[in-house]
């Protein structure tokens, strides 16, 4: 990797340790709901809702109340996305002409926005209207995140209450996160990508003549607004198909870079916000040493991997040394205007969180960099993982380290004062088997399907099965990045991808949410010499070692079939 | 209007099962036990006796 490239990683790095933290502090500030000068604000707003949807703000609810209203909520944003598809030739707004999506792919769609996967079997500017995009697509950016992010702030109640029976209002919690997190951060950077070149207008298409005489249709569209809540949210999906590559999306190398520094931005400083509401900032360090161990990890492998280049390529009499017009490595599917290593912290960030925007095609990364992005999902996405479920993920798994620790020394377990008991493991099993479970079903099952082998998957062979099991792994995981490759737009592919993203998303943040339950209303107990301590390196350490043995138990396997024979094979 | 009508009754069916799992794992931790719960009143309630013993 150039010094120029180990230069923006430092740049990003620096960003994120000087702004995650004043941003987790005020993240804080707006769960714990006490008084700040912004009420005049955002008191306004919040109460017409509160007042237009009869929501008592005073009134908590149980856990399983609360998982209700999440869901309630969700099953009326799918209908709300799928009939705006399914009509919207005959609605307003409509310049490009666009005509009703089809069920099928109306139904992925609308699922895949609903769960923050934001999966697309569609090309956005040949597929759905400006009002699609920005009222069904866009607004679902901002909620779909806001509902994540209740959810892990459930969590945190559970653990920072004692001996309680609610943990928050879902409806409370939700609204507060569009209007006093996301909506301020997606303006702000809206404006800022704006004054990048990335468009923001209402046109339909502008046809041009080129200078050899051919005319080519221009897309316009409200692209910046939902590009800024598309990284922030970690949401993933774009106004147009080639998604970040596109220079409308991403017009430069700084835009690039803030692009990336977006995706990452939020659930960095959510491990400061959870060390402030758990009343132990070290928690909230150990946290953040673990998401920033597993991505600095991820993102040092990718880029050195593909400036290092793919021999197969030498072998076609392709130079991939560094010259004065090329910057070297596997540029095979690299935008040209990032280079390999914008792409290859891009690839390793957006599958460690749940965002799943591209800036070049993983399907054309080496191996050992797509044996990565897999990984990055295998993981749970917990590096640093999606807005709100991402610190889920890393809470269970913490979980889950003191359950074994505990076995190994022979104590009941505790984390944070509170005793995991047989309950808690429970349900901390369900969360940890949901998604390989729906991984290896799903693919092993669609190998039998003659659309699969001779429609979707484009490359025979391991490649092929990388491609399909890189989907999968991107629907349960609600990443919504592609391998690329594969055609999704066939009827198993749009039924069987929009189930697992629906198992993918509630599956898990149904026992995500009973565990916070069941933690509320346990009495704290002191620590003793014989509490394992959740703030030191040696835990950070554990919890990074969980994480792999149990990705590696599930998957190896499956990854043996697909990346690993490939690298195996050059 | 038949693609629909499975779609509405796939989701509604899938929703229908989210409720299940609900009371799934509500069975799984269990009713909410009085004597678990601390509210502010049992706090002073609880406090109260071991204050005066301590005087």
């Amino acid at each position: 990797m150039s010094l120029a490239g180990w230069g923006e990683l430092a740049a990003l790095a620096a960003l994120i340790l000087i702004t995650a933290p004043p941003l987790g502090r005020y993240i804080a500030h707006v769960y714990e709901g006490g008084p700040s000068r912004l009420d005049r604000v955002f008191d306004p707003v919040e109460n017409l809702f509160y007042r237009l949807c009869r929501i008592d703000k005073t009134r908590e609810q149980r856990w399983n109340v609360y998982a209700i209203s999440m869901l309630a909520f969700s099953v009326v944003s799918f209908f709300v996305v799928y009939l705006i598809e399914r009509v919207q030739t005959h609605l307003p707004f409509n310049p490009t002409d666009m005509v009703n999506v089809s069920p099928a792919l109306a139904f992925n769609t609308a699922v895949s926005f609903m769960t923050n996967t934001n999966w697309q079997n569609y090309g956005g500017e040949a597929t759905m209207s400006h009002l699609t995009q920005m009222v069904g697509l866009t607004v679902q950016q901002f909620v779909s995140a806001a509902a994540g992010m209740a959810v892990m702030v459930a969590l945190i109640r559970g653990l920072s209450r004692a001996g309680q029976r609610t943990i928050g209002n879902f409806w409370v919690d939700l609204i507060r996160t569009v209007f006093r997190i996301l909506l301020p951060l997606a303006f702000v950077f809206a404006i800022v990508l704006i004054a990048c070149g990335v468009i923001q207008n209402t046109h339909g298409f502008t046809t041009v003549h080129t200078i050899t005489g051919a005319t080519q249709k221009i897309p316009g569209g409200p692209n910046a607004s939902m590009e800024s809540i598309k990284q922030l949210g970690t949401n993933g999906g774009d106004f147009f198909n080639a998604n970040s590559t596109h220079p409308f999306s991403d017009p430069s190398k700084l835009s690039g870079f803030l692009e990336l520094y977006a995706i990452v931005l939020v659930p960095f400083a959510l491990a400061f916000a959870f060390g402030r509401m758990v009343k132990d900032r070290r928690q909230g360090y150990a946290v953040f040493a673990i998401m920033a161990i597993l991505w600095l990890g991820a993102t040092l492998v990718v880029p050195i991997v593909e400036s290092g280049g793919n021999p197969k390529i030498d072998t076609g009499g392709v130079t991939q040394t560094v010259t004065s017009t090329s910057v070297g490595g596997n540029l095979e599917g690299k935008e040209l205007r990032f280079g390999n290593v914008i792409c290859g912290i891009w690839a390793s960030s957006t599958t460690g969180t749940s965002n799943g925007s591209v800036a070049c095609q993983h399907d054309s990364l080496t191996p050992t960099g797509g044996l990565v992005t897999l990984l990055n999902m295998k993981l749970g996405e917990v590096s640093p993982g999606g807005v709100g479920v991402g610190l889920n993920g890393l809470l269970v798994l913490a979980i889950l380290s003191v359950f074994i620790a505990g076995l190994m020394v022979g104590r009941t377990p505790e984390y944070l004062g509170k005793k995991i008991q047989a309950a808690e493991v429970k349900l901390v099993a369900i969360y940890i088997l949901v998604m390989p479970a729906l991984v290896m079903l799903f693919v092993a099952g669609s190998t039998f399907v003659k659309s699969v082998l001779h429609v979707s998957i484009l490359n025979p062979g391991a490649h092929g099965f990388s491609e399909l099991l890189y989907a999968f792994t991107s629907a349960a995981n609600n990443n919504g990045s592609a391998f690329g490759g594969l055609t999704g737009n066939t009827a198993w592919m749009n039924t069987t991808l929009g189930i697992v993203m629906l198992f993918g998303r509630f599956f898990l943040i149904i026992p995500t949410l009973a565990l916070a339950g069941a933690l509320v209303r346990k009495k704290r107990v002191p620590a003793t010499a014989g509490t394992f301590p959740t703030d030191t390196p040696l835990f950070v350490v554990l919890v990074i070692g969980v994480a792999v043995v149990v990705a590696a138990l599930a998957f190896l396997p499956a990854l043996a079939l697909g990346p690993i024979v490939e690298q195996l094979k050059i | 209007m038949i693609a629909d009508l499975w779609v509405v009754l796939t989701v509604l069916g899938f929703f229908g099962l989210c409720v299940a799992f609900v009371r799934g794992c509500d069975r799984i931790i269990g009713p909410d036990d009085a004597e678990d719960l601390l509210d502010e009143e049992a706090v002073e309630v609880r406090e109260t006796p071991r204050a005066e013993v301590a005087r």
